[in-house]
This record gives structure tokens, C-alpha cells and sequence, in this order.
């Protein structure tokens, strides 16, 4: 009894509109920054931003220590040309997923630092709306599945 | 201003999040026309590769998927060779050497030959990197219905990108163009379209 005058009143107080940061509300699933050809100084990072709130949010920035610039991005499909645009905010619907994948919305990595290595994860900082920040250390993945594994998938 | 901002955000944001539920495959509409209304002839041509000289016929008996790309494209050229790497690898080695997969640039001011010999095989041995001058790299786009131009991204820091079409195109033993594969064509639909030539 007492346990469920507890949960009514925190309930309540969650309707209200307490304040909690945006980064809490906030779950990072399936991570990765893609593996690059040699040489190459840009990749990008990939991810399902799942907004638990009951309120929209955004991702405003992203940093990284393992590139010089990091930029939100996405791309069109206009005249059958696929086109790479920076864009200002990734929207985080409330209760939806945001998909970042190759071909769709992402983070690019622009002028990495050091070569990404599979074995070393990379860290990325993503900043919401409300200036508060969600630590990430994303794997390093190949975009080039090994023999049979791209059947997997279905 | 702010409120136009805001909108054209919100617009972009719209476009992103919709493409990300659109499914070519799913689509009726013809993706060429797209691009032109124009079949295109395709038709053999002469290039730069790492041995010099290289055409579309030196590939006869074999099965092309023509790719334009260029190697610093960030995201829609690795999706795609990687997608036709998960291709190559699905198939027997016998099958293996009967396919061959090409890039022509459409970056050629910063994509010598060095860089494309460096990039192609990093997704598989056996891909090749195409070079040529701007004018011949034109001509052969032209020939295969591929567009491309070059576009400012962001604030510059990854100083221009190409904004180009992303079909793949299947041209058969005979020199050919036989399809065009759509951007994101997985490595399974890959393969049944390469199958359906090598029988």
C-alpha cells in the first residue's frame, strides 16, 4: 500500500513535468563508426536513438576525439542523385526511434586523427537540446560482411 | 529569418527521417527516369586503370557492375561497394572469376590512380578503380544515363562533395548494359542478378 502511494506520487510528479536531462531520456542502441579503406579521413558513426520521453527531443551536436570536425548529416534523394547535407539537429520523435544508418541521417567524422582500428572503440559525445551530454564508445565495424554473413540478416 | 530557418530545419529533418522508411524496391516508379528519360545506351569505353589503358571490352566473358563513385564519398560509395563485396563473397571462386566489378570516378581532380588502387581492393581484391580526364569521364557517364556534380557540403570541412547517382550497372558478357541496379541493392539481390547472367 504504501509501495503503490509511493509509485502514485511519483507518477505524478513525473507528469508533472519534473525536469529530468534529456540525455537520460535518451537510449543508444547498435551503435558503430564504420571501418574505412586505407587512407581514407572520413567515416561516420550509425545509430538508433530511442526517445523514451513523452516529449520531442534533439541531438543539436555531436564531438569526438577521433576527428577533427564532426557534422550532422543526412541525404536526399532528388533527380536521382544522392545528396550529403549538413543538417542543424537530428529530431527525436517522443516514444519513436531515430534510425541514423548508411544512406540516411549520420554523423560524419571528418578528418580523423588516427586510423580507426576494429579493436578500439570509438568515443562520441552526442549534446542534446538542453546542452546535456550522452557519452558513447562506438565499435568499429566492417561494411563488408565476410562470406556468408550478410544472410543473416533475414 | 529565425522562423525560416526553422522551417527549412524542419523540412531537411522531414526529408532525412523519410528517407530513411524509403524502400526503393518497393517503388514502381522507373528510377531512370529519374535522371533522364533516355535509355541508356551504355556501350564499351576507354579509361585509365592501374595497368594503363583499360576499356570495357577487356572485361569480355565476364559479368560488370559499373559503379561512379569516388573514394573520399563518405557514405553512399562504401555502402555500395561493401553491399557488392558481401556479393563477391557469396559467390564460388569459379563464379568469382567470371564477375568483375569497376568504379569510374566522378571526382577526377582528386582521385589519381594511386588513390583508387588503394581504395577498390580494401572492400575486394578483386575491384577495380577507372580514371580518366574530365571530358572522358563525361562521355562515359553520359553513355550510361550517370549524373554528378560537385556540391559545397556544411561549412566546408570536407571541402566539396560529388553528389552523383548510385545505380549500379549490370552489363553482360557481351558488353551489354543489361540493368541498373538501384542504391542500397543488398548483397543477396547482387548476386541473383549476377546468377541470372552467369547461367
Amino acid at each position: 500500500m504504501k509501495l503503490n502511494l509511493l509509485t502514485a506520487s511519483l507518477l505524478m510528479s513525473l507528469s508533472l513535468g519534473v525536469q529530468a536531462a534529456v540525455s537520460e531520456q535518451i537510449t543508444v542502441k547498435d551503435g558503430f563508426v564504420r571501418e574505412v579503406p586505407p587512407n581514407q579521413t572520413i567515416s561516420a558513426a550509425f545509430m538508433t536513438l530511442q526517445n523514451n520521453d513523452l516529449s520531442d527531443h534533439k541531438v543539436v551536436s555531436a564531438t569526438s576525439p577521433a576527428a577533427k570536425v564532426v557534422e550532422l548529416h543526412t541525404h536526399t534523394h532528388e533527380n536521382g542523385m544522392m545528396k550529403m547535407r549538413q543538417i542543424p539537429q537530428i529530431d527525436l520523435p517522443a516514444g519513436a526511434d531515430a534510425i541514423l544508418k548508411p544512406g540516411g541521417l549520420h554523423i560524419m567524422l571528418i578528418e580523423l586523427t588516427a586510423p580507426l582500428a576494429s579493436d578500439k572503440p570509438v568515443p562520441v559525445t552526442l549534446k542534446f537540446e538542453d546542452g546535456s551530454e550522452k557519452q558513447l564508445e562506438l565499435p568499429v565495424k566492417s561494411v563488408k560482411p565476410m562470406g556468408n554473413m550478410g544472410q543473416m540478416k533475414h | 529569418m529565425k522562423t525560416i530557418s526553422l522551417i527549412t530545419a524542419a523540412i531537411i529533418a522531414t526529408l532525412g527521417v523519410a528517407l530513411v522508411f524509403w524502400q526503393p524496391w518497393q517503388s514502381q516508379q522507373p528510377h531512370a527516369l529519374l535522371v533522364s528519360s533516355q535509355t541508356p545506351t551504355g556501350d564499351n569505353f576507354i579509361l585509365t586503370g592501374s595497368q594503363g589503358e583499360s576499356s570495357l571490352s577487356d572485361f569480355s566473358e565476364k559479368v560488370v557492375l559499373l559503379y561512379f563513385g569516388y573514394t573520399t564519398c563518405p557514405d553512399i560509395c562504401p555502402t555500395n561497394l561493401g553491399n557488392l563485396a558481401s556479393a563477391m563473397n557469396q559467390l564460388s571462386a569459379e563464379e568469382q572469376a567470371k564477375v568483375q566489378v569497376l568504379m569510374i570516378t566522378v571526382d577526377p581532380e582528386r582521385d589519381d590512380q594511386a588513390k583508387m588502387d588503394s581504395y577498390l581492393p580494401y572492400f575486394h581484391p578483386s575491384f577495380k578503380g577507372l580514371t580518366g580526364t574530365p571530358e572522358q569521364i563525361a562521355q562515359v557517364a553520359k553513355q550510361y544515363g550517370a549524373v554528378y556534380q560537385k556540391a559545397a557540403i556544411g561549412e566546408g570541412a570536407l571541402g566539396y562533395a560529388v553528389d552523383h547517382s548510385a545505380f549500379t550497372y549490370l552489363i553482360n558478357q557481351q558488353g551489354v548494359l543489361v540493368s541498373q541496379l538501384p542504391h542500397d541493392t543488398s548483397g543477396e539481390a547482387f548476386v541473383v542478378a549476377i546468377r541470372s547472367l552467369l547461367k
